[in-house]
């Protein structure tokens, strides 16, 4: 078994100042696979480069970016500049910083079937470590399709560059990290695992929801856990239902014919939304670290009470967009979209009422919702508070907001913030009262610029912290939720399309809440 | 009849400066206007100094209530104070953010009248930070009543008239209890983060305990109180006993410490200034480029800003001047 190098240690480092430096991270080799994909010239060589800019990485640091396509290393090079220089956000672009940056970028053409990359990609370690000094510690990224995570895995086994090969090569940590999907469903998602378990050990894999990684989603750990006076208010006596939305204004796309194997349930229920269920939902951890907090978050998922197959279409509703004209432009339905069957059965809007069966939550009902051609691109928690016990004014109107008029908003994106809804007095005579929002945003409170997801995922792998990584429990959990949904639905020829691209999605996920006398927000 | 201020007057102004927003925000439906506040701000001034602009590059991070008193020479005894606010329009947004501000403008014979004013301006449950902008101010007895309420008080010791002074006023704050910061420390925190990056590697830190010497060069004729802390941290994280020397580079440069050189038995490790904008780190054969951003006094204020508490690892430096 490799053994892993110490992370830098402040106890150590007599120049170490914790309050005004940067935590900083040991030096590494990523790997990633998949290097020629939209991922890595989207998301991870753009956050990487920020990374660089904010003195974050290590001095000790190189890539090694793998995929079939043959490139030189001066190639690759510049089809990164031109990605991060296209890709950056709200970041500006240093021509010097990038010179010393893409010294650090390498790239191995091959085939991840093929035994011969590997030893490429080992030599290339080997160099980097010789030349960037970067400790022997090797993390790698499957930026790949996810049919090809299983023999990336196995030939890293094969090839000794996993901590648990027969005949390890160097010492350091070796880390993964899985992009999502892990798995189709609950069964592939646990062959996936067993293979990624035989040769990484689970602290050394990281299963990233960039969701998790968002700033606002982890405010809500800072909201309920740092503030007193939210906790007592958090469940089923003072709680009336919870509304998780994540919602996109754009269609899938040139993205189709993946999508049409995917759909909403999947790519964004059982992929993040049960994630932020989960952390809405969870108990608090008594310490917060990793395995606290992921197994809090696992219990809460293990919680959600399975549907029976009776009772999943009055409490999961499919939809998919049919074409519509919005803000003068001809909007196409998800069956004509480019390599779509025109008979798919894919949801592209998934909704569905989920009840969590403990003390906390009992009888508090959890809508989730999600889906793709809705009027904005929105995603926020909305947490409706039950009516006051007894209206003391009552003769008085209290407009739409009735007896319910006590929200407190998450908003995850965009306009990150958090806003509580009450009930003042209007100035003037009498006692008529309307609803102000008190509002707090994210952005505006602390500055220009958030770190993007991936920037804090990937300072969080390389420092070694998981908690916003998913564990494999959570993973199976969440399958385990969605799984008789996936069935019935998968079993059910559905009238699509049943919702208008630009509207809020099929009036059977209205009438969902409508029987609980509930009814959607519009955010 | 002499100049009177009351907090309460420039309370009410405050007030009447958010309705004025807010019906403005409703007549353009632009959602009317989001009120910050997360920690007053006391900025002292001499004279007509331009504030204005790092106050608002400040409001962008940690939108405060900022009161600026400015103290001025004049023959006639003045004592005036007004509120404003100060907003902008993040891009993409439709509601201004504003911060608050109150202006009190004294003579040296009516300073002695600002404190209890201010006192009544605070906004609660705030930490309160006074930043002296010209920290000269500091000899005026009149700020003494106010020091015991501030979390920090900041000055720039590079920037004074006499810098020499300014670190002995800071060292005494210090050792009455007060919370304080230096504008050139955070100037040199990206050196110091260099220095804490070399020695992450196991490597060079196994060496950490054979530095017998260290050299700063800097750019300017005298020796900065920047060169001087950044001489001073090293040697007192090290331990034992390293000489300390300065050099002058005696070339005008865009920048103030030039490098900075730590050697002994068998073992130089250097940070070296390549432009604006970088340093190159050597040691070994090992060499790697950094960024240094530009600095700008908000930035350092910011900076500042973030250690609210006790900063001890400074405070050990400070001692050492």
């Amino acid at each position: 078994m490799a053994v892993v190098s110490p992370p830098p240690n402040s106890l150590e480092n007599p120049f170490e100042d914790p309050l005004r430096f940067e935590r900083r991270l040991a030096p590494l080799a990523l790997v990633i696979f998949g290097a020629n994909g939209d991922l890595t010239m989207r998301k991870l060589l753009p956050a990487l480069y920020r990374l660089a800019y904010e003195r974050r990485l290590p001095a000790g640091f190189a890539v090694i970016g793998n995929s079939r396509t043959g490139l030189t290393d001066e190639a690759f090079r510049q089809k990164m500049y031109e990605s991060v220089k296209q890709f950056l956000e709200d970041s500006a672009f240093d021509e010097d910083l990038w010179q010393e940056f893409a010294r650090k970028l390498y790239y191995i053409a091959g085939d991840v079937n093929d035994p011969a990359c590997y030893t490429a990609i080992k030599a290339k370690l080997a160099e980097v470590e010789r030349d960037h000094a970067t400790g022997g510690n090797i993390l790698y990224y499957l930026s790949t399709q996810p049919s090809y995570y299983a023999p990336v895995i196995e030939q890293l086994g094969a090839a000794g560059l996993a901590p648990k090969s027969a005949t390890p090569f160097g010492n350091g940590y070796r880390r993964l990290v899985i992009e999502k999907p892990f798995g189709h469903d609950l069964d592939t998602s646990r062959v996936l695992n067993e293979v990624v378990q035989r040769v990484f050990p689970e602290q050394d894999v990281y299963r990233i929801d960039h969701y998790l990684g968002k700033e606002t989603v982890q405010n809500v750990f800072a909201f309920r856990f740092g503030n007193g006076i939210f906790e007592p208010l958090w469940d089923r006596r003072y709680v009336n239902h919870v509304q998780i939305t994540a919602a996109e204004s754009i269609g899938v796309g040139g993205r189709g014919s993946f999508y049409q194997e995917t759909g909403a349930l999947r790519d964004m229920i059982q992929g993040h939304l049960l994630q932020i269920m989960a952390t809405v939902a969870m108990e608090p951890s008594a310490v917060f670290e990793p395995d606290a907090v992921r197994d809090e978050r696992a219990k809460l998922l293990r919680s959600i009470r399975i549907l029976k197959p009776g009772e999943v279409l009055e409490n999961a509703v499919p939809g998919q967009y049919g074409a519509a004209r919005i803000g003068g432009e001809e909007i196409k339905g998800f069956r004509q979209e480019d390599k779509v069957n025109p008979e798919a059965q894919t949801d592209t809007f998934a909704s569905a009422t989920f009840l969590v069966d403990n003390w906390r939550w009992a009888g508090v009902p959890f809508y989730i919702r999600s889906g793709k051609r809705l009027p904005k691109r929105v995603t926020e928690i909305a947490i409706q508070f039950n009516e006051a016990p007894h209206s003391v004014f009552s003769g008085e109107p209290l407009g739409s907001f009735g007896g319910r008029p006590n929200m407190l908003i998450l908003r995850i994106q965009p306009e990150e913030g958090i806003s509580l809804r009450f009930l003042s007095k209007q100035p003037g005579t009498g006692m008529r009262l309307r609803p102000v929002s008190m509002d707090f945003n994210y952005g505006t409170s602390f500055g220009a610029r958030t770190p993007t997801a991936y920037e804090t995922l990937l300072v969080d792998v390389m420092a070694g912290d998981s908690t916003l990584y998913t564990r494999q429990d959570m993973v199976e959990a969440s399958w385990q939720v969605v799984k008789p949904i996936m069935e019935v639905w998968g079993n059910t020829k559905f009238d699509f399309p049943n919702y208008d691209a630009g509207s809020w999605g099929p009036r059977a996920a209205e009438e969902m809440l409508g029987r609980n006398g509930h009814q959607w927000r519009t955010p | 009849m002499a100049a009177t201020l009351q907090a309460d007057k420039l309370l009410r102004e405050l007030a009447n400066v958010w309705e004025e927003l807010g019906k403005h925000g409703v007549e353009e439906n632009t959602g009317g206007v989001l009120r910050a506040c997360a920690m007053n701000l006391l900025v002292c001034v001499q004279g007509d100094v331009e504030v204005g602009d790092t106050i608002a590059d400040l409001m962008h991070e940690f939108p405060s209530r900022v009161i600026v008193l400015r103290v001025k020479k004049r023959a006639t005894p003045m004592l005036e104070g007004r509120a404003l606010a100060q907003c902008w329009m993040p891009f993409g947004r439709r509601q201004q953010i504003c911060a608050e501000q109150i202006e009190l403008v004294a003579t040296q014979d009516t300073l002695r009248d600002t404190p209890s004013v201010i006192r009544g301006l605070w906004a609660p449950e705030l930490p309160v930070v006074i930043w002296f902008r010209h920290a000269a101010l500091l000899e005026y007895p009149e700020f003494e009543m106010l020091l015991p309420m501030a979390h920090k008080v900041i000055v720039d010791s590079r920037d004074s008239e006499d810098p020499e002074w300014t670190i002995t006023q800071l060292q005494a704050l210090q050792r009455a209890g007060h919370g304080v910061g230096d504008l050139a420390w955070a100037r040199i925190t990206r050196w110091r983060e260099s220095v804490a990056q070399m020695f992450d590697h196991p490597a060079c830190s196994a060496k950490s305990g054979a530095i017998e010497s260290i050299t700063v060069t800097h750019t300017s004729l005298s020796t900065p109180t920047t060169s001087r802390y950044l001489a001073e941290w090293v040697a007192s994280s090290l331990g034992g006993n390293v000489t300390i020397d300065y050099k002058s580079l005696r070339e005008t440069r865009a920048w103030e410490i030039h490098s900075l050189e730590l050697r002994g038995e068998g073992f130089v490790a250097t940070i070296v200034r390549k432009d604006a904008n970088q340093v190159e780190i050597r040691w070994d054969c090992y060499t790697s480029a950094l960024m240094f951003p530009k600095l700008t006094q908000s930035t350092l204020l910011l900076e500042e800003f973030e250690v609210l508490d006790r900063d001890p690892i400074f405070e050990r430096v400070l001692a050492r001047l």
